[in-house]
């Protein structure tokens, strides 16, 4: 009777020690993936903040002015009169109009 | 071992008390636990809970990212980026017992800014000072080099625009504070800015953040994005001949609208001066103002379609009428009207064409001024457009009931009243789109941090202003000024009819009265292509000294702004690849007389051939097929069927072939062909009509241009 008490109170307190352990490891564990997810959002916001700077620096790539400079000065290139753009396939107006295409 | 029983009972009674004490001393310390647990968890429950979360949870405040504008096709024009701010804690300075002379000195030269006014702030009784806000990031990292105590680096949201002066009359700028200051970040300050979200999340015992859910996601604080109607490259042009026609005429300022008559999507709107969003601080205040929309002028000549539109609409005038002009003279009381050419009687498409004062003051008045009035104003002139930009005019347009006896003509014509480039813009939308009022846009879409659409501009017709085919019989009558003999001839584009009107107005006097003898204002605002209007410009140059006229100072404004931007739209003109057939035809012609001059190699004899086509073919000979006018396929599966190999040159169909269609030649002997590449433009049957000089010649190449 005796024995039988002390092996069922010795399995109580190992379980009670066992799950207050699982229970730290866990809260251990918690803490640990949220400094984790804390590291990697910073990570990420870094990321968006380079591909922002990026994009602007694309932009500013991209400024109309700097582009006809370039297609103008560096390239050679000019506007096409419009004698010499051929429209392909195109749809003309059925309107009629009073005056005159120059 | 020993028994209980075999105890002394009266140690066996001490020993019961023992037990009984110990059992008592247990329970009492069970119940002071319980009791204590009961007061914790019951009594003091939720202020302690509030405790342990007020230690344990930290509020974060997200400061939002302002929203970035675009454009219609979602190029960037204002952007906010991070940058690193200076600033520096005095106090702490002292405590640690910095050297701030010398602090001061260091930070001055790395950041390049002046050392007392550094050493000024130093030296304060404040815990935080700013040293230099929004640095480079080579400056940051000298900085954080230098490693002085009580000097630490910040981030904060910078506004950008990629773009410098592009847009910068519609998009206006924010401060340093990322506040908007003028233009869309101004009046869309709500919608760009964002909110401050207070989030909470754990932290550890040292303050640091453990973890958040509601931190996974900041996109919620974010500021919305603005998608504009603006074209990016339609604004760059529009932009590029505005600022050349003001400095080639010398003029004080002008402003451009570009819109599209059929959504009343604003493409672009310029104005000069200009200035740069990035550094607004540079340029004075009026270079900064937003004209298209401020700026309020009398429109003169270009309000007289609105007077024809609404004459023939409410049926006073018919298109066919002849319109007595006056001689060129017209008595108002003791004022008189005057033409700058002496007409007797026109048809309301002439008064338009010849831009004739009398003939739109005859008409104004055959709508007398109640009509006039309502007309105007149903147009739009008098009120604000409503787009969301801030400073806009309504113009001045009195109410008929105040109009002097010389009001009702002068009004006709475009005098005694002003108006905005956008009012004009507008108001001409109508004329192209067949009469409809349309609000104008700049914002296209809104879309919030997520992604999301929420709100889109759709078009929104305001009312019909005339009947549809008033405002296509009037799109005709303005087709005429662009013509022969019209005052808009400069508008004119290669290829494409364009309708429109020009304007020269003296400018009003205000410290003398009356208009101002030499100033004037330019104008001219039309659609193109008339038959299908894909785009409607006003053009505004004020002050104009080495020309006045509209037609000669804004008509090529809006030729250069009008071809450019149908050309980016891809609207294809009504003529146009002359020059292409040109070139192919002299091509052909150049081989063709290459082919005459001598053998080329392709027409070299070939051995084994013989050219008699009255002999019929021996045994191991065959007929040469004729191949010409092939593909390259279909001739040899010609040449192979009857045992002829073959030896191709060019690429294209065959245009000539060695031996020629006929001969008799050995099986296996190899027949040379020349291909060419098929003819686009076939050649016309008789001969070319003489390029006339100044057209073609111009966009030919050189060498053919030495060969004319």
């Amino acid at each position: 009777m005796r024995a039988r008490f002390l092996v069922l109170w010795s399995v109580a307190v190992i379980a009670a020690a066992a799950a207050y352990v699982a229970h730290l490891s866990l809260r251990h564990h918690t803490v640990q993936l949220g400094y984790e997810v804390g590291q990697a959002r910073r990570v990420q916001r870094r990321l968006i903040e380079q591909r922002r700077l990026l994009a602007i620096e694309a932009a500013t790539l991209r400024q109309p002015e700097r582009i006809e400079t370039i297609a103008r000065g560096r390239l050679g290139m000019d506007v096409p009169e419009p004698a010499r753009v051929v429209p392909v396939g195109r749809e003309r107006s059925q309107r009629r109009v009073a005056g005159r295409v120059r | 071992m020993s028994d209980a029983s075999t105890f002394d009972p009266k140690r066996r009674r001490w020993m019961r008390v023992r037990v009984l004490f110990l059992a008592a001393l247990l329970l009492g310390g069970a119940g002071l636990v319980t009791r204590r647990a009961w007061e914790l968890t019951m009594e003091h429950g939720p202020a302690l809970r509030a405790m342990a979360e007020d230690q344990q949870l930290r509020e974060i405040r997200l400061a939002p990212k302002r929203g970035t504008i675009y454009d219609r096709h979602g190029a960037e024009l204002a952007v906010s980026v991070d940058v690193e701010s200076v600033f520096a804690n005095p106090r702490l300075m002292r405590t640690e017992n910095v050297d701030v002379a010398r602090a001061a000195a260091r930070l001055a030269t790395v950041l390049g800014v002046d050392r007392d006014r550094i050493h000024a702030r130093l030296t304060s009784d404040r815990y935080f000072v700013w040293i230099e806000r929004q640095v480079t990031p080579a400056e940051a990292d000298a900085v954080r080099a230098l490693g002085i105590e009580g000097v630490q680096l910040t981030e904060e949201a910078r506004r950008f625009y990629p773009n410098r002066e592009l847009a910068s009359h519609i998009l206006g700028f924010a401060n340093i504070d990322g506040i908007g200051i003028e233009g869309l970040e101004l009046s869309m300050e709500e919608r760009l800015r964002g909110s401050v979200e207070p989030v909470e999340a754990i932290r550890d015992r040292r303050g640091r953040v453990v973890f958040s859910d509601q931190l996974l996601d900041d996109r919620a604080a974010q500021g919305d994005d603005i998608y504009l109607t603006i074209d990016k490259t339609i604004q760059h042009v529009a932009e590029r001949e505005l600022a050349l026609a003001v400095r080639t005429s010398e003029a004080q300022a002008g402003s451009v609208v570009v819109m599209d008559p059929e959504s009343g999507e604003i493409l672009a709107m310029a104005n000069y001066p200009t200035f740069n969003p990035n550094e607004p601080g540079h340029a004075p205040p009026a270079h900064r103002r937003n004209r298209s929309l401020t700026d309020r002028f009398e429109p003169g000549s270009t309000i007289k379609p609105f007077t024809v539109g609404a004459a023939l609409a409410a049926g006073v005038i018919t298109p066919e009428e002849m319109i007595d002009c006056g001689h060129g003279r017209l008595e108002i009381g003791d004022d008189v009207i005057r033409d700058t050419h002496v007409f007797d009687l026109l048809t309301p498409a002439e008064v338009l064409a010849h831009s004739s004062n009398i003939g739109a003051a005859r008409i104004g008045d055959r709508l007398g001024r109640r009509g006039l009035y309502r007309s105007l104003r149903r147009f739009g002139f008098g009120e604000p457009t409503e787009l969301p930009l801030p400073g806009e005019t309504g113009g001045i347009l009195r109410h008929h009931t105040r109009w002097y006896d010389l009001d009702l003509a002068s009004i006709s014509f475009g005098q005694g009243m002003s108006v905005t480039t956008v009012q004009l813009a507008t108001a001409m939308s109508a004329v192209a789109n067949g009469g409809r009022l349309l609000t104008p846009r700049i914002v296209r879409r809104i879309v919030d941090g997520r992604g999301r659409t929420t709100e889109e501009n759709l078009p929104r017709v305001r009312r019909q202003v005339i009947p549809t085919r008033t405002a296509r019989l009037v799109a005709d009558m303005l087709t005429a000024v662009t013509g022969d003999g019209g005052t808009g001839t400069e508008a004119a584009i290669d290829g494409y009819l364009v309708a429109g009107k020009t304007g020269t107005a003296q400018k009003a006097d205000y410290v003398h009265g009356g208009y101002a003898e030499g100033l004037y204002i330019a104008s001219f605002v039309g659609f193109v292509p008339a038959q299908d209007p894909r785009l409607v410009i006003a053009v505004v140059i004020d002050e104009p000294i080495v020309d006045h006229y509209g037609g000669s100072v804004a008509g090529p404004v809006f030729r250069r702004i009008g071809e450019a931007a149908l050309r980016h739209l891809g609207v294809p003109a009504e003529t146009g690849g002359e020059a292409l057939v040109e070139l192919e035809r002299r091509d052909r012609e150049r081989r063709r007389r290459a082919r005459e001059a001598g053998p080329t190699e392709a027409s070299a004899p070939v051995a084994n051939v013989e050219v008699v086509p009255e002999r019929q073919p021996g045994e191991g000979e065959v007929i040469v097929p004729d191949v010409r006018g092939q593909t390259v396929r279909a001739a040899l599966l010609s040449l192979r069927r009857v045992g002829l190999s073959f030896d191709v040159a060019g690429t294209g169909v065959v245009v000539s072939q060695s031996p020629e269609a006929g001969a008799i030649a050995r099986r296996g002997v190899a027949v040379r062909i020349l291909l060419e590449r098929p003819e686009l433009h076939p050649a016309p049957e008789e001969a070319p009509a003489p390029v006339p000089p100044g057209s073609l010649a111009a966009v030919l190449p050189e060498d053919d241009r030495r060969t004319q």
